[in-house]
């Protein structure tokens, strides 16, 4: 098949045998022209060049190099969105999603220029079905927001762990971040969705397809179709095949009573057996578990006091369980799922409470904070050293410990101090596999420091797919040792890329082409 | 119905001659099905050009490779349950991978299984139990390819708690070009098969859907798909022979509830809040027709009983309790059922009881679905007048109602169905009722004109659907062409897709979808 040129940035032109003064002129009036043609779709104040602004979508949290976009614009409408994606393929201009205040791995930053589209500000909560258990929401909804909204309902979202307060709550159901709650149906929990394809023309997931959610009667529940599945197809694919606009998600109902217990462990072998037991009674909702470095990060008031002085007294593991009644007995419910993960217990030989008792400021935390984001300014992952780098990938459980002493090893080879390392260990479906997640803070005023965590991170990531990890966000550096082991897989979804984003203008370059 | 000059040969070449047939005798069973029959479409209109049997995924790319270099369409095939197994034109050869029949792995703690494409399900959850897990077996039968059924909707009895169509893990996928994609944590040489899902542009949203690509995309060879935990025997408990076996678990772990309901729209209500209380592992509204089809040792018994039965079968919910954790589940979720019960006026089918005995084997039959022929014997042939239009459980009993019933209704009226006034369909909750599909069934004889009454039916419920705005029945091949242009055009995005990635069109051609609309 042809090889298609990667998309334009703003201004790109064979090169001619003009004066200096005459092709920067025809730059600046070639950029003025476009952004005069942005500013006549989302309006003059919805468009911005200026440097500092653009500068901050240039990079993000991640090691990623940095790559400036020519504009960011702020549409008002999913009409706007239409209009400016095929005026991006009329100018072959790189088209790159945002919906999160915060961005951390790179999918945003704008390899090949071009413009960010910021939904951010698309904050609505269009509906609140509670007879189906579902939210229509826009892409800058944030969980503390939806949240709110839900428990007014007797609802809840369904939460990943502590996210960002600017999290965008539709781009985390895209992009496939765990749940807390390891029950299957979560690892889907997308209905249908609203798409700006990449040609600019509206597509609808599911049952939405049949009409727009005004004049449909449909639910907009039933998620498959139609024809293939594009919820499946879509998600985690970072922009690359269209701008989602709106979602209608999954919600459940809100406990009315709920009991959180804290299990400690030494060891991650134990850990793991005790969790598959757990998870194959299908009982109780959230269940996790943070290490001492990790969980320090989250309960320290100070980082320079606190922090130290909980990771010395705090266990290994902690998993937190959490068993909550419904509507109805909700004391019965806790009873028989206490009782049975009790039995788990004794069986195993360990000793759930309700309390750490070397950090009793847990229970009331996770009480309060188990369902709602991060609300202090600076991000727990963030707050030991001022920064962190994440690597997480899917696994059986049972290989935790082997990945666990890999990562290890391969910190104490680049001279980072394995205590330091977070680790969270999410079970998934019931326990078939679980999300590993290693946490790596760092001072990002540390120019030595930064490159040693830049070598680092690929050498570990390297490592941890040599060893089995299944990474399934294909982010940044990942996107090229995932694609570069795998040339069929790289080569179909560069065909399917081609054939729905024929000018290739949606976050051009992301996935490696 | 001859292949091009030289295809026979390297197809014996590479498989050996006992695995490459084109004797009419065995040809001619790839040219119908009992759907097809009904519908009378194209029934035996096509026999195959040959039929090959690979052994193993290097087979199935050989066989695709011949084809693309000699041209002939082919069509991967499963356990043959549906329509686009049979070939629409004559130089096709189906490959049928009946020597594919492995288990290839159960990994019991991580609750899976890699399974080839003529592994059933009878074959899977016999292995399943032994280690205390279970899949959802498809309604169809247990008969049915556990690959082909996952690929094309994994429906089955316990959808309620296992969910629908989200079976698959990793596989290995044959692509129309002969090459070998490997989805999910498959692809990873390092990782084994327990994920399904793959980073950046996720492939296996084009594997499955409300329907699969019915072979039109080349042919997955083997599959992970998703086990759970299973609190009953090692055996499945048979008692008695067929036609009278019963099955019997034991009652602290698995409880049946026959739940009568004054109209409908309570039993709709009560499936609400099941859904809500998150209690249950089967929900189903369960019709007249098919019980006492699947309680009759005989067609004469059947028709001796209806016309009394289908007056006392009205508005039952089948509802399966089971206690994955302990006893003590069960009985909290039968509380909270007596509950639910009560509130919305519903009474309890006793144990015992003369309507009780037509429906006692119903949680046996959601375990490991083993009655579904039961429902040609009243009749000849069956199938739903429309149907598979997921969405809410709100939404299936408003088509039914609104359009499904009457359209039936027509049929009956002109004598081609047999006759029923329950307006009770099969309605089945999924993943604790957050969603939902509805069949009403039908039966009929072989016989051309309710053939057509059935086909002209089952079209009808597309543009019923359409006209409100509603979620149409699950369209097939051509029909995505009716349905397409309401629909956002994604027919177009679906041929473009197929193009793509088989460009002779030679993949099964007609499916997805065929390349142009049907004429007239």
């Amino acid at each position: 098949m042809s090889e298609k040129t990667l998309a334009k940035v703003d201004y790109i032109k064979p090169l001619e045998d003009k004066p200096y003064a005459e092709m920067v002129s025809e730059k600046e009036s070639h950029h003025q022209e476009v952004r005069d043609k942005l500013a006549n779709i989302v309006g003059q104040e919805n468009v911005t060049d200026e440097l500092e602004v653009l500068t901050r979508y240039a990079q993000d949290q991640s090691f990623e190099s940095s790559g400036r976009p020519s504009f960011i614009v702020f549409p008002q409408n999913t009409k706007e969105v239409c209009s400016l994606v095929k005026y991006a393929n009329e100018m072959s201009l790189p088209v790159v999603p945002a919906s999160s205040g915060t961005h951390n791995y790179g999918s945003t930053i704008p390899r090949l220029g071009g413009i960010v589209v910021d939904l951010s500000g698309w904050k609505k909560v269009h509906k609140i079905d509670h007879r189906n258990r579902a939210t229509r929401i826009e892409p800058g909804v944030t969980y503390n927001q939806l949240q709110d909204e839900l428990e007014k309902e007797g609802l809840r979202a369904l939460t990943p762990l502590l996210p960002r307060k600017d999290q965008s709550v539709l781009t985390a159901h895209l992009e496939g971040h765990p749940m807390l709650i390891p029950e299957f149906n979560y690892s889907e929990p997308l209905y249908t969705a609203e798409i700006v394809m990449p040609k600019g023309e509206i597509f609808r997931t599911g049952a939405a397809a049949m009409a727009p959610p005004e004049t449909t009667n449909t639910d907009l529940i039933g998620p498959w179709g139609p024809g293939f599945d594009w919820n499946r197809l879509y998600t985690r694919s970072q922009g690359t095949l269209g701008i989602v606009t709106w979602a209608n998600i999954m919600a459940e109902p809100l406990p009315t009573k709920q009991k959180i217990y804290f299990t400690a462990f030494s060891n991650i072998d134990d850990l793991v057996s005790f969790t598959y037991q757990i998870q194959r009674k299908w009982i109780g909702y959230e269940c996790f578990t943070l290490n001492r470095s990790n969980l320090a990060m989250i309960l320290a008031d100070t980082m320079a006091n606190d922090y130290l002085e909980l990771k010395k007294v705090l266990p290994e593991y902690i998993l937190l369980f959490c068993i909550a009644g419904l509507k109805r007995f909700p004391e019965e419910r806790i009873a028989y799922q206490e009782a049975d993960f009790m039995e788990i217990a004794q069986e195993c030989g360990v000793n759930p409470q309700l309390t750490i008792l070397e950090a009793p400021q847990a229970a009331p935390f996770f009480e309060k904070h188990l369902r709602r984001c991060w609300d202090k300014e600076v991000y727990w992952k963030d707050a030991y050293k001022g920064a962190s780098a994440d690597i997480f990938f899917l696994t059986p459980m049972e290989k935790a410990q082997t990945f666990i002493t890999s990562f290890k090893e391969e910190a104490i080879n680049a001279n980072y101090s394995p205590d330091d390392i977070g680790i969270y260990l999410q079970p998934i479906e019931n326990g078939r596999v679980c999300h590993l997640e290693f946490t790596i803070p760092y001072n990002p005023e540390d120019t030595l420091e930064c490159d040693l965590i830049r070598k680092f991170y690929k050498s570990a990531s390297e490592r941890m797919y040599r060893l089995g990890a299944h990474f399934t966000r294909a982010y940044g550096m990942w996107s090229e040792m995932l694609y570069g082991r795998n040339a069929i897989h790289y080569q179909t979804a560069k065909m399917i890329k081609e054939t729905l984003d024929p000018n290739n203008i949606m976050n051009p370059g992301k996935l490696g082409f | 119905m001859s292949l091009p000059k030289g295809a026979y040969q390297a197809l014996e070449n590479a498989l050996g001659p006992n695995n490459v047939c084109d004797d009419p005798g065995v040809t001619c069973a790839y040219s119908y099905m009992w759907l097809l029959y009904s519908t009378h479409a194209q029934s035996g209109r096509y026999r195959p050009a040959a039929v090959a049997l690979p052994k193993n995924t290097e087979d199935v790319q050989t066989i695709i490779k011949i084809a693309n270099r000699y041209k002939f369409n082919y069509i991967p095939v499963g356990t043959n349950l549906l329509p686009p197994t049979i070939p629409a034109r004559p130089d096709t050869v189906i490959i049928d991978p009946k020597r594919m029949n492995s288990i290839l792995k159960i990994d019991e703690k991580n609750m899976y299984a890699v399974v080839e494409p003529y592994v059933t399900y009878v074959q899977l959850q016999a292995e399943a139990m032994k280690r205390g897990l279970t899949i959802t077996v498809a309604e169809a039968g247990a008969q049915v390819s556990v690959v082909a059924n996952n690929m094309f909707q994994g429906m089955g009895g316990t959808g309620h708690k296992f969910g629908f169509n989200r079976g698959i893990l990793g596989c290995d996928w044959v692509l129309p070009t002969g090459e070998l994609l490997k989805i999910g944590s498959r692809s990873n040489a390092n990782a084994e098969w327990f994920w399904g899902d793959c980073a950046g542009l996720n492939l296996k949203g084009l594997l499955r859907a409300d329907s699969g690509h019915c072979g039109g995309l080349g042919m997955v060879t083997t599959m992970a798909v998703k086990l759970f935990p299973y609190p009953g025997p090692k055996v499945f408990p048979v008692k008695g022979t067929n036609p009278n076996f019963t099955a019997e678990f034991p009652k602290d772990r698995f409880r049946l509830n026959l739940i009568k309901f004054p109209e409908r729209k309570s039993l709709i209500d009560a499936m609400y809040e099941i859904g809500h209380a998150e209690i249950a592992s089967c929900v189903h509204e369960e019709p007249a027709g098919m019980i006492l089809s699947y309680a009759s040792p005989s067609v004469e018994y059947f028709w001796e009983k209806w016309p009394s039965f289908r007056k006392k079968w009205r508005n039952v919910l089948s509802v399966v309790l089971i206690g994955f954790s302990s006893h003590r589940q069960v009985e909290y979720e039968q509380m909270v059922l007596d509950a639910i019960v009560k509130e919305l006026g519903g009474e309890y089918i006793e144990e015992g009881s003369e309507l009780w005995e037509f429906a006692g084997d119903n949680l046996g039959e959601q375990l490991r679905c083993g009655f579904s022929n039961r429902l040609f014997r009243i009749a000849g042939d069956f199938f739903v007048i429309g149907g598979f239009s997921f969405d809410s459980i709100d939404q299936s009993y408003k088509m039914s109602e609104e359009y499904m019933w009457p359209i039936m209704e027509e049929g009956q009226k002109k004598g081609h169905f047999i006759e029923d006034d329950t307006h009770n369909d099969w309605l089945n909750s999924y993943q604790l009722g957050h969603y939902s599909e509805t069949e009403p069934l039908i039966y009929m004889e072989h016989d051309l004109e309710a053939g057509g009454s059935f086909i002209n039916g089952y079209i009808q419920t597309i543009t019923e659907a359409i006209k409100r705005k509603m979620m149409p029945t699950w369209p097939m091949g051509a029909m995505n062409y009716i349905a397409g242009p309401h629909m956002c055009n994604y027919h177009e995005l679906v041929l473009k897709i197929k193009k793509t990635l088989d460009p002779r069109l030679t993949s099964n051609p007609d499916y997805p979808l065929p390349s142009e609309p049907p004429k007239g």
